[in-house]
């Protein structure tokens, strides 16, 4: 399977919804919609179908569904129009929503789609992550919850009560306590793809989302192979048919609870389903609520999460128990557990930060969108003023946890997502309380616990986190309309349009408010720029707030140090201590020049400004991520090379997602490895990477991509050069740059690539259709593999026979090779192959050509009479060797195939030329065969004699007066006419001499019509220098058996006779397989005739006698069915 | 008058059908099944699938025999060369034979594609030709020999310093023949065909063990004697004697050391467990 995810999702997306469809009364929908598919399906599938195609007016599946969509958006909006007019009462409360129906809904879509004509909204009949901007469903199969991400493309998934409830109020309702309660928790969470989920029931899932189409896919072939009668196709979708039901019975035993939640979809049952859907999860939830651990609604997930993990050993706390370490070893490395790199994204921290920014984009992109280019306009207004608060949440990672512990509220507490009290595990988080303990985050449990071993460490909650940072940026965006999101906690505002209220009120209104939707207190900074503001929340936590005044900027920064600076890091710290600066008041007083002279450019000016208090930084500049990566340090043990590869495909799993998460694709791919150094022993943190080498390998490609399958690919690669003991590695990162825009580069690569380039039209389409790219595929290497074929069979020499092969070959798969194959340059051509074509082809190509080839060929008209002859030898042998292929094969037992007519491929062929170039006049008359140039006609004697050298007519009258009874002039004379009784020794090849053999005119003239009749098969056969194909010839023929009585009988039997033993003679020493196949003939003639059975008998012994002299030993041929039978007869 | 092996016809001949017999050879052991299937590849010779083989020492030892033939089919002195099929009591249960004609005095360029294209046809024919060879017993070995038409000089060429002397086992009564291919050309002659121990044979008792209880054998180890390289001679005359049955014998010793026969010093062992 080479879909990507995306596609198989949205695809199965489609079927679903056709399907819903067609639960609705709308019959006429419901038609039209299986015609799309069948189109869609009929141009995918093979080329079979497109000859019916072609004949439309859309050049490919692309365009016929972009001039759909047109058709159905007129339609809708004449409707509209016509809705609206009649019910002038309704406003247009759904203005710029668009929805697409996912799904069996209550209402029906149908229903939906009347509120969306009649309240100025709109409906989409196909999902297009580009028009739709809410998606309606009223439950969601497993696989769609799991794979939320690239199931809705980060739109809102909302129950179509929203709709209704809507229209009831008159005005568009906030979508937000409407969505889906499968998703409620979590969406479009992070957790909502990084789901433990068991593997089989995973690729269970994915399956039965391709199996789905695949039924569609299947009867829609088989209509079309039936309308084409292209039978390829038929097999193909029989396969398909086996296929689709195989993973469907497998999906049935794996998941049963899932097909219940699809058979709705499927259109056999009417009850809504939502309950079922969402028990299992609430029963989790109160099974774990003691744990506040709210899990996925996925029944089968608690079976690997490492979180279960954490739960359990939370219940254990205090009592630490080294039973426990065990499993938690093994579970926590990349050797234990084979979902490891899940899992372990699942339990970071920072992934969730970092991932956090993709999920918030998804809930505000039109707030970011709105304002931030209108901002740039008053930069100078908000310097002047103190516009910006800068909102932290305290210790956001405890307070969110330890709400549900009370008890807790003043204790010391840290987060960890281990409380080995002995471990390495890091301390992500801690408290106040805690803090005062001297515990920071980047702490090993252990040193904290030492510190202070009353510290309680609580696991994360990310579905927490998720919800609070939710409603923290609610709040924000209710009171201030910019907000730039920094992280999940941490926001800045720019007021500077609210005039009228006193930031310091508003932040402290918006702290009250959070402390009050959150249980979690927030703290505040307010000045006239980010820097500023940022560190006047530093100075105001925990819990407060703080206010610097414009003036007052260079007062606060004095005895700052520099360290407190954003952008200063240990390195700077320190190379600026060897400066003796510790303060920014100590750095305001060095040149900007000498700044930049000592740390470069950008960083020493960086160092100036904020040393004033200087910051330029607007706030709503979103930074574009440049590069998207995931990388593993912790946990990394490999076993062998299966296993780290293993994790590189998991990875590129992980690093995919997250680029499809963004909407982006790269070019540029960096594998990143620690290594570990050779004198590095186990590392301090349990399982960390230690003392480590950090290599790194990267690669570009020229076509942006986050398709999971060339990731996987490219990684490989990269993992190849790095030729490493997979044992040494600590760590592993695969970050993707060079990013572009999803929706850019999908349109691009079509267009450059070769493919595109291939089809005919179909750069025109824009529209991501679900079926359409798998289809550009179908028709793109089809095309690709004809376009081979035929210029294989132009170019290549000596491959007419070929050339006819491939052309019946693309015929018969229905295609229509010319039409996609572009026209080679005409010197590409061979000149030989194009002679040889059929003269309809060839005038065919002329006009193609405008006459051109025309020109060619008579120029090349010598070679060409050459290039001919050398061909007509080839397609002769070509062809025999095609037939021998064929006919051979299957039967070999049976006489009839072996000495098929065209079976006799080279050995004939080559003998016969070797004949013809004998006949070279020989330059002694010693070497002329007396008898063959006495049979010869006296006019053809005279002239080899006159041909002969004067000095050798010397030698040929003295031969003359050697033999006996001198008939002829020359005095030859034969000696078979000495003996003509024994014909074993006096026998010559003679009758096999010339073209046609002197036998032939001899059986011809004589009356006996059996040997007039093999006279006349040599005519017919195939190839008649062989022997093997005029007997094959003969016994193909009914030939009607001499009368044994007659008297023409013995002289008929014994010129046969003659013949043979003749054969026999000029082959016994080259081609026993020629007389092999001739006797088995001649015993299969033998049953039918008695003429074939005497000479049989007659030459048998003499065959043998022949092949025990030359070879040592008998013929072997099998008995014959018939001949006992035969021999009763005779 | 010789120049160098591949400037002659007689050398690009040799060159050729060396280089076919390997192939064929190996398309033969492969055919009839004498080792795990596993123990050959699929490989394109002269545009057909042929089977290589795959285990270094198996190819070697086809390689080396046949190209230690070389010299002597481009000299025309190779009458025929046998793949032979033993039981376990070393007597041949089945003889693959390769009758070459080497034409001397051929003298105009050899057109290799020509060529090429007439041994195609013996691979494509050999491959279909199952059917026509018997099932080989458990246990058995088979080993490439070489018939001559008149002794090679010894000294000549140090190519002939690595056969040694064989006694196979003869069949008592003239074979069977069963022709598979022949082809026939200027240049070259070539006939492939079987031999089977005649039915007399059979009844005589002197083949034990006949027939097989599944197609696939594996080779036993059977001492050193498993893979034995052996070169016969015979000589050109013995053809035409009166006494044809004991033509396909080598005579061996007979006649002042006229008819020696030559085995290889190499022996070919090949470990069943590497497959």
């Amino acid at each position: 399977m080479s879909l990507d995810s995306s596609n198989s999702k949205q695809r199965s997306f489609n079927s679903t919804s056709s399907n819903n469809q067609s639960n609705t009364s709308n019959s006429k929908k419901r038609k039209s919609n299986q015609k799309t598919l069948g189109m869609a399906w009929g141009a995918n599938s093979l080329s079979g179908s497109r000859s019916s195609f072609r004949s439309s007016p859309f050049s490919d599946f692309g365009s016929y569904m972009e001039v759909k969509n047109r058709k159905l958006r007129n339609q809708f909006d004449a409707e509209a129009s016509n809705s609206s007019r009649s019910d002038s009462s309704a406003k247009p409360i759904f203005d710029g929503v668009s929805i697409f129906v996912d799904g069996y809904t209550i209402p029906s879509s149908q229903e939906l789609r009347q509120y969306m004509l009649n309240y100025g909204g709109r409906f989409e009949n196909y999902f297009s992550r580009h028009r739709v901007t809410h998606i309606i469903c009223s439950n969601l199969p497993d696989s769609k919850v799991k794979n939320l991400r690239s199931f809705s493309s980060g739109l809102p998934v909302v129950k179509p009560m929203w709709i209704l409830d809507s229209v009831a109020a008159n005005k568009l309702l906030s979508w937000v306590p409407y969505q889906l309660d499968q998703l409620a928790n979590n969406q479009p969470t992070l957790s909502a793809f990084f789901t433990p989920k068991t593997k089989p029931a995973d690729e269970g899932t994915f399956t039965h989302a391709i199996c789905e189409v695949k039924h569609e896919t299947e009867l829609l072939c088989l209509k079309d192979a039936s309308k084409d009668a292209s039978f390829s196709e038929a097999g193909n979708s029989l396969e398909w048919r086996k296929q689709a039901t195989e993973e469907h019975d497998k999906l049935m035993c794996e998941n049963p609870n899932r097909t219940v939640i699809d058979g709705p979809s499927n259109g056999y049952s009417e009850e809504p389903k939502e309950v079922e859907v969402v028990e299992p999860s609430n029963l989790q939830e109160d099974d774990e609520s003691l744990a506040n651990y709210r899990l996925q609604s996925c029944p089968e997930q608690s079976s690997v999460s490492v979180s279960s993990h954490c739960f359990d050993n939370r219940g254990i706390r205090g009592s630490p128990r080294s039973s426990f370490i065990g499993p938690s070893k093994q579970r926590h490395s990349t050797l234990g557990d084979p979902n490891f790199v899940e899992n372990y994204f699942k339990n970071s921290r920072l992934h969730f930060i970092g991932t956090w920014r993709n999920r918030y984009r998804n809930r505000f992109p039109s707030l970011l969108n709105g304002w931030t280019k209108s901002s740039h306009s008053d930069v100078s207004a908000g310097l002047q003023k103190t516009p910006i608060i800068h909102i932290d949440m305290d210790c956001f990672f405890v307070s969110v946890v330890i709400r549900s512990h009370p008890e807790l509220n003043d204790k010391p507490v840290a987060v960890c997502h281990s409380d080995n009290p002995k471990g390495t595990a890091e301390i992500s988080s801690a408290n106040y309380p805690a803090r005062k303990y001297g515990i920071k985050a980047g702490m090993f449990v252990r040193d904290a616990k030492g510190l202070c071993p009353q510290l309680a460490i609580l696991p994360y909650n990310f579905e927490a986190y998720e919800e609070v940072a939710d409603q923290f940026y609610n709040i924000l965006h209710k009171h201030c309309n910019r907000v730039q999101a920094v992280s999940c906690d941490e926001a800045f505002l720019d007021v500077t349009d609210l005039e009228g209220k006193d930031p310091q009120l508003l932040a402290s209104a918006i702290r009250k408010e959070i402390y009050e939707a959150t249980r979690c207190s927030a703290s505040a900074g307010i000045a006239k720029n980010m820097l500023m503001a940022r560190l006047a929340t530093s100075t105001a936590k925990p819990n407060g707030q703080c206010y610097i005044d414009p003036e007052k900027v260079d007062e606060y920064l004095d005895p700052l140090p520099i360290k407190a600076l954003p952008g200063i890091g240990h390195v700077l710290a320190e190379k600026l201590k060897n400066k003796n600066v510790q303060t920014c008041g100590q750095l305001r007083l060095i040149s900007k020049d000498s700044l930049q002279k000592d740390f470069g450019i950008k960083t020493g000016e960086m160092l100036w400004n904020y040393s004033r208090g200087v910051d330029n930084r607007l706030v709503g500049m979103i930074q574009e991520s440049k590069s998207v990566g995931a990388e593993v340090n912790w946990g990394v043990r490999f076993r062998d090379f299966q296993h780290a590869h293993n994790f590189l495909l998991d990875l590129c799993k992980e690093v995919s997602l997250r680029l499809q998460g963004c909407g982006v694709q790269g070019r540029t791919f960096t594998l990143k490895i620690k290594k570990r150094r050779k004198d590095a022993g186990e590392p301090a943190k349990f399982m960390g990477c230690g003392d480590c080498e950090n290599l790194s390998h990267s690669t570009t490609v020229p076509l942006a991509t986050d398709d999971v399958e060339v990731l996987q690919r490219i990684t490989k690669q990269l993992f190849g050069s790095f030729h490493i003991d997979v044992k040494d590695i600590r760590g592993v990162g695969l970050q993707v740059s060079r990013l572009e825009s999803a929706d850019i580069s999908r349109q691009a690569p079509e267009r450059n690539s070769l493919k595109s380039w291939l089809m005919s039209a179909s750069a025109s389409s824009k529209e991501q259709f679900d079926i359409n790219s798998r289809g550009k595929e179908c028709i793109g290497t089809d095309s690709e593999g004809k376009r081979m074929d035929v210029n294989s069979s132009l170019l290549h020499n000596a491959s007419v026979e070929n050339s006819v092969h491939g052309t019946n070959n693309a015929s018969n798969g229905g295609g229509c090779s010319k039409q996609n194959s572009s026209i080679p340059p005409l010197g590409h051509l061979d000149m030989g192959v194009v002679e040889s074509l059929p003269l309809e082809l060839l005038s065919e190509l002329n006009e193609i050509y405008g006459g051109k080839l025309v020109e060619m060929i008579t120029k090349r008209k010598l070679q060409v009479v050459e290039a001919e002859r050398s061909h007509n030898s080839d397609i002769v042998s070509l062809s025999r060797s095609v037939v021998e292929m064929k006919g051979e094969q299957p039967i070999l037992e049976e006489l009839r195939a072996v000495p098929d007519s065209g079976a006799r491929p080279n050995s004939v062929a080559i003998s016969t030329a070797g004949l013809e170039n004998n006949d070279l006049v020989p330059a002694s008359l010693s070497q002329v065969d007396t008898s063959v140039l006495q049979q010869l006609p006296e006019e053809l004697r005279a002239d080899i004699f006159e041909a002969l050298p004067a000095h050798r007519i010397q030698e040929i009258s003295a031969l003359g007066p050697k033999t006996d009874n001198v008939h002829h002039p020359m005095g030859i004379k034969s000696a078979a006419d000495n003996q003509p009784g024994s014909a074993s020794s006096g026998l010559s090849n003679n009758m096999w001499i010339g073209n046609p053999p002197l036998w032939v005119e001899k059986f011809n003239v004589s009356n006996l019509t059996t040997l007039k009749f093999v006279a006349d098969m040599y005519y017919k056969a195939n190839s008649p220098e062989s022997l093997s194909s005029i007997l094959q010839c003969t016994l193909a023929e009914s030939l009607h058996p001499l009368d044994a009585t007659s008297d023409a009988w013995n002289e008929a039997v014994h010129s046969f006779s003659e013949l043979l033993m003749n054969y026999i003679k000029l082959k016994i020493g080259v081609d026993i397989e020629e007389i092999y196949v001739c006797f088995r003939l001649l015993r299969r003639l033998s049953t039918k005739s008695e003429f074939f059975l005497e000479v049989y008998n007659l030459v048998f012994p003499h065959l043998q006698a022949s092949i025990d002299e030359n070879y040592g030993g008998t013929l072997n041929i099998p008995p014959h069915m018939g001949c006992a039978a035969s021999t009763i007869y005779r | 008058m010789e120049r160098k092996d591949n400037q002659t016809p007689q050398g690009e001949i040799a060159r050729i059908l060396v280089e076919f017999l390997e192939v064929a050879i190996t398309s033969v052991v492969s055919l009839k099944g004498i080792y795990p299937p596993g123990a050959f590849e699929r490989r394109k010779y002269m545009n057909v699938v042929v089977q290589r083989a795959r285990h270094p020492q198996l190819r070697e030892y086809i390689h080396s025999a046949v190209s230690g033939l070389l010299p002597f089919v481009q000299k025309g002195l190779v009458e025929r060369v046998a793949v032979i099929f033993y039981n376990t009591d070393d007597i041949p249960i089945e003889r693959f034979i390769f009758k070459l004609t080497v034409n001397q005095s051929f003298g105009s360029n050899v057109e290799e594609s020509d060529l090429e294209f007439s041994l195609r046809s013996f691979l494509i024919k050999l491959s279909v030709s199952q059917t026509l060879t018997t099932v080989l017993p458990r246990d058995c070995r088979w080993e490439i020999t070489a018939y001559f038409r008149r002794l090679p000089e010894v000294s000549a060429s140090k190519d002939a310093e690595m056969w040694i002397p064989t006694d196979t086992k003869q069949w008592q009564q003239p074979p069977l023949i069963t022709p598979i291919k022949s082809m026939n050309s200027e240049p070259l002659g070539l006939q492939l065909y079987l031999e089977h121990p005649s039915p007399s044979e059979l009844l005589s008792g002197n083949m034990t063990k006949f027939g097989g209880t599944g197609n696939r054998m594996f080779l036993a180890k059977v001492g050193d004697q498993q893979c034995n390289q052996m070169f016969c001679t015979t000589h050109e005359n013995h053809l035409c004697e009166s006494t044809p049955r004991m033509g396909m014998m080598p005579l061996v010793g007979s006649k002042g050391g006229q008819n020696l026969n030559w085995i290889s010093k190499e022996l070919h062992h090949l470990p069943e467990t590497e497959y």
